[in-house]
């Protein structure tokens, strides 16, 4: 990861001479760090139990569904993109393109939500819930926390869209770079959960 | 009162805050014997075994603990009139939001205590009911937590879009420390569902994350409280104080302000 | 196009291929379950990695917070892998 963080410094179009910049405001990152820490400590709960158990989750996990978990990620993937060109946008003074990045990538949400909705209909109708076992009460729970997280950034991007329609060039874009830190976040943690839940055979 | 005694009641009030966090871990944690919490999955004779054995720590711990839970009140009655001063007008909302959660918090983290106090009066009844009152006490804190976590976000939104003074009550990262504290604890609701594993009422995410988070915030918020009232004390409240200064003094959330206004 | 844009356009590029191979290649019963469990980590680690400094902006940040993320990857990265292969 060393090595990812600093090859982007090398390539950073905004060269090394520019002082570093946080985006938003720090209060965001605190935010962000300590939501990350916690789930961090699911991830270690889940192996743990997975590893008392691998026969009963590697069973169970067969029973989800790969190609929704994987265009899930993909649609996560490509608001994250939207929301960093909206912002983009917004700072080279493109300010009519934002809204339609914001827009797309609350559409991108809205979709996730929808599929997870869908999904969690298929599985209770395999009569699968929260109770049926372990490894299923990690999946609804981890998911289910996940899909909160995805809910609340729904509104906070769809905000952003509306509000980005009357900015003028030059504008403070603070408040979109905390809202996008916050959506970059949920982005990356269906990226650790995805692979934990449905793949880790 | 003359404003040296009004001052020494606000600094009581502020202290209270951090006083009520360390008689809750000696008195409700150790010597309530929650420090590990019971395991929701034993069997029902196993709870009755925890009150006959440690019978007298734990009737002290509770009982001075429902004492002392009540300093959340005074701690609560400030940070209203704080928010008050920055929320100025006839409809201060977040205060009054922030106060009743206050309030009701107490209540609910005592009700919970009440129910282990009974369970303690007479530990020779039947061990299901035992049981029963135990859980119901844990039930209540982790199914009732959203009292605290809407006084918590009050405050912190209050704080947060405060744009009169030159420095704000608490700094950002602690306005945003204490939106998550509040958060941690929506998987306590789970432990409603789940005996076992991290979810369950002793377990990580159930436990050892929200109530450490809030007690810590407790103790976070009350130091920023403390700087904020010396410095009130010093330099006023700096409503006189012109905004320009504000920008040079804290520029990321200056930058926050603009773009929210 | 914008050499910024261009980059993001290029990274999401590369996460959208990384996502398809781990979901429908690695995780597939055709390969290996540990090594392609592990490529998956290693796949997830690296997709996190560049979400943190390409779109959440780390690289450009100051260093402490970046060190934050940097920490994070390798102990979620290091207990996920560290307990699955035990």
């Amino acid at each position: 990861m060393t090595v990812n963080t600093e090859a982007g410094l090398s390539t950073s179009p905004a060269g090394s001479k520019r002082e570093r910049h946080l985006p938003g405001v720090e209060g965001v990152w605190v935010f962000v760090y300590a939501d990350m820490a916690v789930f961090a400590l699911m991830f270690g709960c889940f192996m743990w139990d997975r590893h008392q158990a691998p026969e009963l989750f590697e069973s169970s996990r067969q029973a989800l569904s790969l190609n929704f978990g994987g265009v899930n990620t993909l649609i996560l993937l490509t608001s994250s993109m939207l929301v960093v060109l909206g912002v983009d946008a917004l700072k080279a003074g493109r300010t009519h393109l934002a809204p339609g990045f914001f827009g797309s990538a609350a559409a991108c949400g809205v979709a996730f939500i929808v599929s997870k909705i869908l999904e969690y209909g298929y599985k209770f109708d395999a009569g699968i819930g929260l109770t049926s076992n372990a490894f299923f009460q990690y999946y609804f729970i981890m998911t289910g926390l996940h899909l909160g997280h995805v809910a609340v950034g729904t509104i906070i991007i769809a905000v952003l869209a509306a509000k980005s329609r009357s900015e003028r060039p030059g504008c403070s874009v603070a408040l979109y770079e905390g809202g996008a830190t916050y959506w970059h976040m949920v982005d990356l943690l269906w990226v650790c959960i995805f692979p934990l839940l449905y793949l880790v055979r | 009162m003359d404003e040296q005694t009004k001052i020494f009641y606000q600094k009581l009030s502020i202290f209270m805050g951090p006083i009520f966090v360390t008689t809750f871990v000696i008195f409700w944690g150790w010597l309530g014997n929650n420090l590990p919490p019971p395991h929701p999955d034993w069997p029902a004779q196993a709870f009755t075994d925890r009150y006959v054995n440690n019978l007298a720590e734990i009737r002290v711990g509770f009982l001075v603990a429902l004492v002392t839970i009540c300093l959340y009140l005074p701690w609560t009655a400030y940070v209203t009139t704080r928010m008050k001063r920055i929320e100025t007008g006839p409809y201060p909302v977040l205060a009054y939001t922030q106060l009743l959660g206050g309030c009701l918090t107490v209540i609910v983290v005592s009700i919970s205590m009440w129910c282990w106090v009974v369970a303690a009066q007479r530990p020779e009844r039947m061990p299901e009911i035992t049981q029963m009152l135990t859980d119901a006490g844990w039930l209540m804190n982790d199914t009732l937590y959203m009292c605290t976590t809407m006084q918590m976000w009050a405050m912190a939104l209050c704080i947060l879009h405060d744009k009169k003074a030159k420095v704000p009550v608490m700094p950002n990262w602690a306005c945003y420390l204490t939106i998550f504290c509040g958060a941690t604890f929506f998987p306590a609701s789970l432990t409603a569902i789940l005996r076992d594993g991290p979810f369950a009422y002793d377990g990580l995410l159930g436990y050892w994350v929200p109530y450490p988070a809030w007690l810590i915030w407790m103790y976070i918020a009350s130091y920023f409280l403390l700087g904020d009232l010396k410095r009130r004390v010093e330099v006023g409240e700096g409503e006189e104080a012109p905004l320009p200064v504000a920008s040079t003094l804290r520029p990321a959330a200056a930058v926050a302000k603009q773009t929210i206004s | 196009m914008e050499s910024a844009v261009k980059s993001v356009i290029a990274v999401w590029l590369l996460l959208m291929l990384s996502t398809a191979a781990s979901t429908w290649w690695f995780a597939q019963p055709t390969f290996s379950p540990v090594l392609g469990t592990l490529a998956v980590m290693v796949i997830a680690a690296v997709k996190v990695g560049l979400v943190m400094s390409h779109f959440m902006e780390l690289r450009g940040a100051p260093r402490p917070w970046q060190m934050a993320g940097v920490i994070w990857v390798i102990a979620a990265a290091g207990t996920v892998m560290g307990i699955y292969l035990m």
